[in-house]
This record gives structure tokens, sequence and C-alpha cells, in this order.
């Protein structure tokens, strides 16, 4: 009978104990073993080789059962290590699931006292009842209240579970040799010891791509909440690309990699900064002394003039360096933008609380991929899937910009039902186009829908995800802008997809005619253009949206894009208090009103009802 | 000592056995070696585990079990290494006194076959 694990005494455990008994246990099985080692090789097997006769036998019999016995305890000292591993990871977890429950009371004002439960700080005296119960009902009904306690839940049952087995496994009588006899039980012994460690750390993780609702069996299926935590831990990556899991279990994997990440692109850094000083040192060298003359003709590869070469070399590495900190100041900004949940914010002239971030897809690849969520997906009342388009990059600081207005979509559409309910996703699990505005030229690729058709079964597969996770949705909403809209245009042709909106902005088309060929009612079909968004007027794939003969309901955007008119192409995010003064208020309220399901509010140019007649 | 260093000298006793007293002195030597090894490992042992016992819950309880346990084991487990140290002696000495043939004395020292501890 072990003990009932509490919020306090969970909170004063000391897992680094474990951790530092491992090392040290380590070192003195270190040395068990070449004690084995060495009875068996230098003692049992020579004298097996060369001693026979009934003496021999006798001996040999009793040499070799030892030999077992020492073996067989190496495997359980092995064994041991392995549980003061365990209890040190899966504790240290636990305390982290506590951790990210406290900061959530402290950024609510909420306090938690030593059993774990939540209670709001009453300033005034606690006789004035109305007062006090007004402040509980406000605290209880906070979503993220439901997230604290869910993640109080999660700690005390993943210790729990934790220190039941890992005492129980300690406390097994068969390891000192008391019990069984050994020899006839030592393969035995071995493989439940490899059986126990496979249990807790190795096991089969769904590919990527899996689909959700397998992938939500699976993990449910799993035997304890210390094996997740394993998993969450031992594969970050792996875990954190998995459609159907909880939207704390993917963010908690994902800002796992997003560290290791920027640890890696600091050490990158660092690394070449050292070999840009030594070589501008070198050059500066070769300079003064004369040692290398130098075309003139930076860049020129051909020249074998040492300074010419060591130019060449500079440049290279400059390059990588700009590349590199482009890349860190990216993810510093999101690492930054992740920390905003409970922040006090000013919205639209409004003082409200930044919902909790979310990080539920992440890896630098290619031109980088990142789901970000401002508001728990498994818990909001309204759902909106945002698909960004071309150039979006989760490797450039500009990114920031696109996290920037799924905030303000929920923000808004808070704003609406005047509570937080709301959670808004970034989804860039596709290849953005990209290419060089600065060009004037727009690449094939921009021009191609393949990248879109690319995307379909991993937006399919992220829809889904999103309705397993969170059954109870009230109005789920799928939003492309620019390339993203053909994104959103071509999966809703292909696939049936879970959602009661789709909203198309700044399109250039989403290979359709018709807001009919989506496969929702083109009443729930909405279409928004920037008077003078070029790209939104550009028909690259088939009919605008917002061209009446589409059929859809198009709501009105009041964006200036500061006097450009491709700057009106980003303004349909953009809050009254946007760094460039634009009015793009007209675009967001409505639509915050179609995310909140508001539709009546919408402001509209035309109704798809109108353009059916 | 490499494998099958120990075999110094190898001669007939009567019976066609392939090793010698002295031989089974080197063996008996290297045994009680790790016995006295394994010995000394018992109180690191426990010294190591107790660092694990400030953790706390029921795995810091167990961890406490485990250092008196696990101690125990090792000493045990050296005191079986030292046993077979003291049996290739006694072997050696079966030679000694018989140098040839003399199966009887050998059989009464292995008398039990697995020194019992």
């Amino acid at each position: 009978m072990t003990t009932q694990i509490t919020y306090s005494l969970l909170k004063s455990a000391q897992p680094e104990a474990y951790d530092h008994a491992a090392d040290a246990v380590q070192k003195e099985v270190a040395e068990f073993e070449q004690s084995t080692v060495e009875l068996n090789q230098q003692v049992y097997q020579c004298l097996e080789e060369s001693w026979s006769g009934p003496a021999a036998s006798a001996a040999l019999s009793t040499i070799g059962t030892t030999v077992t016995d020492y073996q067989a305890t190496l495997d359980y000292l092995n064994r041991f290590v392995g549980l003061l591993r365990s209890a040190y990871e899966g504790i240290t977890d636990a305390q982290a699931y506590l951790n990210a429950a406290e900061s959530i009371a402290l950024n609510n004002g909420w306090v938690l006292d030593e059993y774990g439960n939540a209670r709001p700080v009453v300033i005034p005296a606690l006789h004035n009842r109305a007062l006090v119960d007004q402040l509980w009902q406000s605290m209880t009904g906070n979503p993220e209240y439901a997230e604290m306690q869910d993640l109080i839940r999660r700690a005390l049952s993943t210790a729990q579970d934790v220190n039941d087995q890992v005492s129980h496994a300690m406390d097994d009588p068969e390891q000192y040799g008391r019990g069984k006899h050994w020899q006839a039980d030592a393969s035995v012994a071995a493989s439940s010891s490899a059986a126990m460690e496979a249990g807790l750390e190795k096991s089969e993780i769904p590919a990527a791509g899996t689909n959700a609702a397998e992938v939500a069996a699976w993990w449910k299926a799993l035997s304890s909440a210390s094996l997740q935590v394993q998993y969450v831990r031992s594969q970050p990556a792996l875990i954190g690309a998995l459609n159907g899991l909880p939207a704390i279990v993917r963010d908690k994997a994902n800002r796992t990699v997003l560290a290791n990440d920027i640890a890696a692109d600091k050490a990158k850094v660092q690394t070449l900064t050292a070999q840009e000083n030594q070589l501008q040192a070198e050059i500066l060298h070769m300079q003064e002394t004369g040692t290398g003359q130098g075309t003139g003709r930076g860049g020129v590869l051909s020249s074998n003039d040492p300074l010419d070469i060591a130019g060449n070399q500079l440049a290279g590495i400059q390059a990588q360096l700009a590349s590199i900190n482009s890349q860190l100041t990216a993810l510093d900004n999101l690492h930054g933008q992740l920390q905003q949940g409970g922040s006090q914010v000013s919205f639209d002239g409004h003082a409200m609380a930044m919902p909790p971030m979310y990080l539920l897809g992440f890896d630098t690849n290619d031109a980088g991929h990142a789901v970000v969520a401002c508001g728990n997906p498994d818990t909001a009342k309204n759902v909106c899937v945002y698909v960004p388009g071309l150039n979006t990059s989760s490797n450039d600081p500009h990114f920031q910009f696109d996290v920037q207005h799924t905030q303000n979509m929920t923000l808004e559409a808070d704003l609406d039902t005047g509570s937080a309910d709301t959670s808004t996703v970034l989804w860039l699990g596709y290849n953005a186009p990209q290419f060089d505005p600065t060009s004037g030229n727009i690449s094939p690729a921009v021009l191609s829908d393949s990248d879109a058709k690319a995307a379909i079964s991993d937006l399919t597969n992220y829809l889904d995800g999103v309705r397993i996770t969170n059954p109870h949705i009230s109005n789920y909403t799928l939003l492309g802008h620019s390339y993203g809209s053909l994104v959103v245009g071509v999966t809703a042709q292909h696939s049936h997809l879970p959602v009661d909106n789709i909203v198309l902005v700044g399109s250039p088309g989403v290979d359709a005619t018709k807001a009919s060929q989506l496969g929702i009612s083109p009443s729930h079909v909405w279409t928004g253009r920037a008077p003078a968004d070029p790209v939104a007027g550009s028909s690259w794939f088939s009919t605008p949206p917002t061209d009446p003969s589409f059929g859809a309901n198009q709501f009105t955007v009041d964006a200036t894009g500061g006097g450009l008119p491709m700057y009106q192409h980003g303004d349909y995010f953009d809050s009254s208090t946007n760094i460039n003064g634009d009015r793009g208020e007209s675009s967001l309220q409505n639509i915050g009103r179609i995310i909140s399901g508001q539709y009546s509010d919408v402001r509209l140019v035309h109704s798809a009802e109108a353009t059916a007649n | 000592m490499g494998k099958g260093e120990g075999m110094i000298a190898s001669f007939a006793d009567g019976g066609g056995y392939a090793v010698n007293a002295k031989a089974l002195r080197n063996f008996a030597r290297i045994a009680d070696s790790v016995g006295q090894s394994v010995e000394s490992l018992s109180p690191q042992i426990r010294a190591a585990l107790a660092l694990g016992v400030a953790g706390g819950l029921d795995i810091g309880v167990s961890i406490g079990r485990a250092e008196h346990a696990w101690g125990t084991r090792l000493t045990q487990l050296a005191g079986e290494a030292t046993g077979i140290g003291s049996n290739l002696n006694a072997n050696a000495a079966s030679y000694d006194q018989a140098e040839s043939g003399v199966l009887s004395s050998i059989d009464a020292v292995n008398h039990g076959g697995r020194v019992q501890l």
C-alpha cells in the first residue's frame, strides 16, 4: 500500500536526489561488472576448459552457480539504476505540470492551497458575500480554471503512478536473491527487466500523419500517465507532431523542440562568430604583412590569392551567420509570444488578458513549420483554424505578425462573446510558397497549386484531430488568407471537412467557380477583399471568391494599406491599433463575428442568398 | 591475467587431469580477490543509495530498504566468491597430499557441491 500523493507532498519531493543516487550507484555497478567478468572469464571458463573429473565437476557446478548469481545481480543492479532514473524523470515531469498550474493561478490572481484547491484572492472583506460569490463564479467559469485543474490532476496522477510502480519494483525481493533459485530464473529475470525498461521508455509511436482518431486511441491506451510523460520527454519532436493528442501534451513537446533549436542556433552562432573573428584577424595580418594582395574582386573564387580566398571564406561565414541569426530572431520571437498567455494587453481600446498560447507543431525544416494557438483548442467553444499564405515562414522574424494576427482574431471573437471561449490556431503545417518580394518576380511556385494540393492530407487530418480532442466545439471555422485560401479551397473540395464556416480573404482564387463546391452550405462561405488588394483581384486560381457569381457572402473590408495597395493584402487581421495605423478593423470585426457565430452582425457587401437570386 | 594463464604446468595424475595444485591456487587467488572487491562495494553502494532517500515519497522509503538489502546481497556474493577460493585451495591441498588419483579426498572436499553461505 503506497502513500496517496498530495499536492504538498509532490511539491516537497526532491527528484534530483534520485538522479544523484543513480549516478553514484552506476559507478559501483561498473566495478561490480568488472568483478563479474573476472570471475566468469578468469576462473570459471579457464577451469571449465582445462579441468575435468569428479572433483572438477563438483567445483565447476558451484562456481557456475555463483557466476550466474553475479550476472543476474548485475542485471538487477542496472535495472535499479533505471528505476532511479525513471523516478527522477517522472517526478520532475509531475512537478512541471504543477508549475504550469501555478502559473495559470498566478496569472489569474488565484491562490492554490496546500491541497491544490484554488480560490480567488479576496481583497474586499469576506462578509461581502455577493462579491465573493462573483469572484468564485468568475474563477470557476474561466476556461483556464479547468485547464489548471486538469494540470493538477495530471501532476498527481503522474506522480502517483511513478511512485507506485517504482517503489513496487524497488521492493522486489527476487533481486536480492530471495524467493527463487536464480540459476533457473536468470533468463526470466533478464527478460522481465528488459520488458519493464521497454514499457517505461520505448514503444511504438504512431508515424507522423497517422489518422488523428488512431493517435488518440493509442494515447488513451497507454497504461499510465508516467508512460505518457516518458514519451513526451524522450521523443518530443515525434509526439509534438501527432494530430489527435491533447493540446497541452503537444505544447509541452514542441516547446522542448523549440528550446533545443534555439540552443542549437546559439551554438552555431558562437562557432561561426569565432571563425569570423579568426578570419578577420588573418585578413588584417595579411594586409599588414603584404602576404596577399587581393584582386579587389570580392567573391571571385578563381583567384588564388590568399587574401581573396580568406575574403571569400569570410563572406560565406557572414552569410551563414546572417541566416542563422535571422532564424534565431524568429525563434526567440516565437518563444516570447508563447509566454504572453495571461498577460494584460490593450486590444482595440479594451484591457484584456491574453489567452494561453500553445505550440502545437514545430520544426525548422525548409522554411519552417509551426502550429500556434491562442486559446486552448481542446476546451474552446469557438475554434478557428487559420491557414496563412505565400512567404509565410516560421524561420523568418516576420512570423511574429502571423502569430499576432492569430491573437487578434481570438481577442476580437472573445470581445464579441464577452468571455474567453475562443481558440484561433495558426496552421503553418505545409510548405508555403516563398519568393523575394523585392525582386518583383513571382516564382512559378506561387502560381502553381501544387503546394496547396500537397497540404490536403495534413490539413484534413489536423482539422479532424481538433474535433477529436474537443468534441464540444460550438462553432468551427476554417480561414485561409492569400495562398492559404487556395489551400483551404482545394482541401474543402477534396475532403469532407468537419467545419461550420469557411472564410477566404485576400484570395487569388480557390480552384473553384462556385462556393457550393466547397462541401458546406454557401451561406457559410465568407469572403473578404480589400479594395486595392492586388492578389485578391488576380484570379490566378479561377474565379475570385468575392465575385457575386461565386455565390458566397462577401463582408466589408475597410483597409487602406497605409497608402500602398500591396499593404492592403496584409490588413485583414489588423485591429484599429495596429502599427501602421491602418483601419483594418472592419475586416477583423467581421471575422471575429463569424468565428463567434454572430452571423447577423457581419457587415456584408452582398450575401450568398442575394447572389443566388 | 588472460584466459588460460592459470595453467602453469599440467601433469597426468593417473586420472588424466590437466591441472595442478599451483594452477588451482592461482584461480583461488583470483576468486578471493573478486570476493574482497565485492565486499568493499557493499558500504559504497549503501552510501550511494542513501543519496536517494532524501528524494522523499514512497520511492525514498524503498530506496532506504534497498540500501540495506543491496548491502547485504553484495556481502553474500562476496562470500560466495571467497568460498570458491577456499574450495579451490582445498582441492590444491588434496593434490599436494596425493599427487595422483586420490579422488576420494577431492570428493570429500567438494561434498555438497555448491559452497553454502
